[in-house]
């Protein structure tokens, strides 16, 4: 009796779980949308412009004009213009966000985080993910997933109505349901299904072959998502990593396409320099927003290209003591941040090891950045915050009051005399009076 | 008569069934030196759900709740003899200011953040911190700490609340159908409210608490959220309690750990007529005089601009650095009260005042203080 039930709930589950076939969507520009889909576009459309509202007045936009510019030139170049209208007009944005990530809404404005064009490499990049994000508007991939997704949770809220009785009998089961459930929810509702995702990696390749970008490079992408899932934790990358399904999967079909299709193609623009050159500013910025979330790991990435390329710049220098005074402060976080695979690499050494190495490099690196200009100030509050750390009250005050000192107005001088009072008031006297 | 009973049971629960709060290891002693407080602006999320599974902003409810939550908390610590500082963070402000709107949205971020922290107990004591980036604000408002106020919540259509009550009778029944009895929990909202006073130098998050025991609440609905702000706060203790005595006519003794609780009334209570010593100190007692004259610099607020007229501080200082005396010189002062207060309150933070060097024999100093 009971596995007799148990087994028609199984199957109810999976007949509601496997339901997500993909026709083809009416385009952008296209006649043809039912009623039911007008409505629920509209709808989107509304909510979407709200939505884009409280971005900005809640200060979640990141505003760069050199780089906005750049990349609404790159955007438009790629997106195929004919295909505006009142509605949707493309227009790129930056989100203060230090996850690796990258949305469109329907409306056509595409939102890119801090944190994906912190670990992009060039253009080519850069191309292939704005093709993917404009894709998605074209097809109004958005509308027929809202779509699909109030069928499939109505669907699912009268199954879980009809099974309601079962869970009163069967204890055991109504953990599996809610599970079953609940993985069914999330793979409908964080993200887009297979197909979809890879209809747009697949029309992003082409519409960046039209600007001839090199493929191959652009493609590379998928190397960056997936060293990600390899080394980190599945955290809080909800849109681009985590929903978006199985990106080995997407990355083969990616490089067959680029392989059979475009076999002749030599597309050669990367542009990497220039790239690099306009994020600059943003992979220090969010280099110290991921110290912010304890995101470690994800900061020392960030700064990776500078450090390799930028050895006589102190705000790097200043920005890697950070990350590693910081981390010196939470060694034990890393294992939050990191894979397991990854954990077992560090985790040989003790935390007092490994606190003592990242204050060592965190000295290492502020002397550095103080070489390359010795009025620094920043980086004598973070040697004064590492010296009070690591007990040497007199050197920690030394630094602090240096950084006030230089920086008189300093936005943060409550926190840093709070700081010095902290130290002994004997110690203060005697090294003003001496 | 029961019944009666229950319902008052029931409200009571709902008003006060918040044990929940937390507090630094430090509170009891940094609670001393709070006599200052601002709000910042709350963070409200409220989403309708619906039948299909929507889950839409209600931007009109946000931006009420916003303003409601903010002034109830302002009452509240008001009522608890707290002096409440005015933060202007409004939508006018803010457009005219992105870096102060940036500043605001990483703030709220680390907030956030915080708060995952406190409710995964990354920490074993509750030492979570928002750090120096609260420190603008804390100058702005000019506050020993700032209030941060979460709301988040949902509220459901009709047609949800008719799909739980289904759920719901379908599951009594068939409990009832194998000789059992039970029911399943319908709220048509719920939410979480949570409350943090943050150390406006240090940004340790001092107080936490949250409404563990009623979630059911209605975010749209301001007395209620009014009501949850209020029981959350009941906890957190009074200001502390102010303590005087007179010396003389002339100069009030204040305690070192009360001098701010008396600034609101300088006029009455820390004032003398006597006159600024002429007198020439010794060079370790004027060394040890422009220390704490430096010291109390530090601790004017950012938008002092120096003063065409000085208010005069008389102190009575002990060896040990703690404070014994204190009166403003009102025949030589600054009229300006509130300037006096600002002087005072500069202080105030600069304590405990260094301890003598080993070149001052003596066991106590009198020094009047020029704040300029």
């Amino acid at each position: 009796m009971l596995n007799s039930k148990k087994s028609f709930i199984i199957t109810l589950i999976l007949t509601f779980l496997s339901g997500c076939a993909t026709s083809q969507p009416v385009r952008l520009g296209q006649d043809g949308l039912s009623l039911n889909l007008e409505r629920t576009e509209d709808k989107v459309l509304s909510e979407s412009r709200k939505s884009e509202e409280y971005l900005e007045k809640n200060g979640a936009l990141y505003h760069d004009v050199k780089l906005e510019t750049y990349l609404n030139e790159i955007g438009r170049k790629i997106a195929p213009t004919h295909l505006e209208n009142k509605d949707v007009n493309f227009q790129f944005k930056i989100i203060r966000d230090p996850t690796i990530n990258a949305f469109a809404a329907p409306t056509g404005k595409i939102y890119l985080h801090t944190g994906l064009l912190a670990r992009l490499q060039n253009e080519a990049q850069l191309a292939i993910v704005l093709g993917h994000e404009i894709s998605h508007v074209i097809n109004r991939d958005q509308v027929y997933f809202i779509d699909s997704y109030h069928k499939k949770t109505i669907t699912a809220k009268i199954l879980d109505l009809a099974i309601t009785p079962g869970y009163a009998f069967i204890g055991g089961l109504n953990d599996l349901v809610g599970l079953g459930l609940g993985i069914g929810y999330v793979a409908s509702v964080t993200g887009y299904s297979r197909e979809l995702e890879e209809r747009a990696d697949k029309e992003a390749i082409k519409l960046v072959s039209k600007q001839n970008y090199d493929l191959k490079e652009g493609i590379k992408i998928f190397d960056i998502f997936l060293q990600e899932h390899e080394k980190y934790k599945r955290g809080i990358e909800i849109y681009f990593l985590s929903s978006h399904p199985s990106n080995k999967s997407r990355q083969k079909e990616s490089n067959l396409l680029v392989e059979n299709q475009f076999k002749n193609y030599n597309g050669q623009t990367i542009n990497q320099e220039k790239f690099q050159a306009l994020v600059e500013k943003i992979k220090c910025e969010n280099a110290l927003m991921n110290v912010a979330i304890s995101r470690y790991y994800h900061a020392l990435d960030n700064l990776e290209y500078l450090v390799k390329n930028q050895t006589n710049n102190p705000i790097v220098h200043y920005c890697l003591a950070e990350v590693y005074r910081t981390m010196a402060e939470n060694p034990d976080r890393l294992k939050d941040e990191l894979s397991s695979k990854e954990w077992e690499k560090i985790k040989d050494k003790t935390k007092e090891q490994r606190t003592t190495e990242y204050q060592n490099k965190a000295l290492e690196e502020y002397k550095v950045a103080l070489t390359l200009d010795k009025d620094f100030f920043d980086a004598y509050k973070g040697l004064g915050l590492l010296c009070l750390k690591t007990s040497k009250n007199e050197d920690a005050i030394y630094y602090l009051e240096k950084y006030l000192g230089l920086n008189p107005q300093a936005k943060d001088k409550r926190f840093v005399t709070a700081q010095l009072l902290k130290l002994k008031p004997a110690d203060i006297t005697n090294k003003e009076i001496k | 008569m029961n019944k009666s009973l229950n319902i008052l049971i029931s409200l009571i629960l709902t008003v006060s069934g918040c044990a929940s709060y937390q507090k630094h290891p430090d509170f009891t002693e940094k609670h001393k030196k709070i006599y200052t407080a601002a709000v910042m602006p709350a963070e409200v999320e409220i989403y309708k759900l619906n039948f299909k599974g929507d889950k839409d902003p209600m931007y009109d409810l946000m931006a009420k709740a916003v303003n409601f939550s903010k002034d109830e908390v302002e009452n509240t610590l008001l009522s608890k003899n707290y002096t409440v500082q005015k933060l202007k963070l409004d939508d006018e402000i803010l457009v005219n200011n992105p870096e102060l709107k940036t500043a605001l949205f990483n703030v709220k971020k680390l907030f956030n953040q915080k708060l995952k922290e406190i409710q995964k107990r990354k920490e074993k004591k509750f030492t979570y911190s928002l750090g120096s980036d609260i420190n603008q604000f804390a100058d702005m408002a000019d506050a020993d700490v700032l209030v941060f106020i979460k709301e988040s919540g949902f509220k459901k259509t009709g047609g949800e609340i008719a799909k739980d009550i289904a759920k719901s009778v379908l599951f009594s029944a068939a409990l009832a159908a194998v000789g059992g009895i039970g029911y399943m929990y319908i709220s048509p909202n719920e939410a979480v409210i949570q409350i943090a006073i943050v150390d406006s130098n240090t940004g340790d998050i001092l107080w936490y608490n949250y409404n563990r025991d009623n979630p059911g609440i209605d975010l749209g609905n301001e007395r209620s959220v009014r009501s949850i702000l209020k029981a959350l706060l009941s906890p957190f203790p009074q200001r502390a309690t102010q303590e005087r005595k007179i010396v003389d006519n002339k100069i009030i003794i204040i305690p070192q750990d009360v001098i701010a609780a008396s600034l609101d009334s300088v006029e009455e209570q820390v004032t003398t007529n006597e006159k600024p010593t002429t007198e020439v100190l010794p060079a370790p007692v004027e060394n040890y005089r422009n220390i704490i004259i430096e010291r109390i610099k530090t601790q004017l607020p950012p938008n002092f601009t120096p003063l065409s007229q000085p208010v005069w501080l008389r102190i009575s200082v002990l060896k040990s650095g703690a404070i014994k005396e204190l009166g403003v010189l009102k025949d030589k002062s600054n009229p300006d009260k509130e300037i006096q207060r600002v002087a005072l309150k500069s202080l105030d933070k600069a304590l405990p005042m260094p301890t003598f060097p080993e070149d001052i024999s003596d066991k106590e100093l009198n020094l009047d203080i020029q704040i300029q």
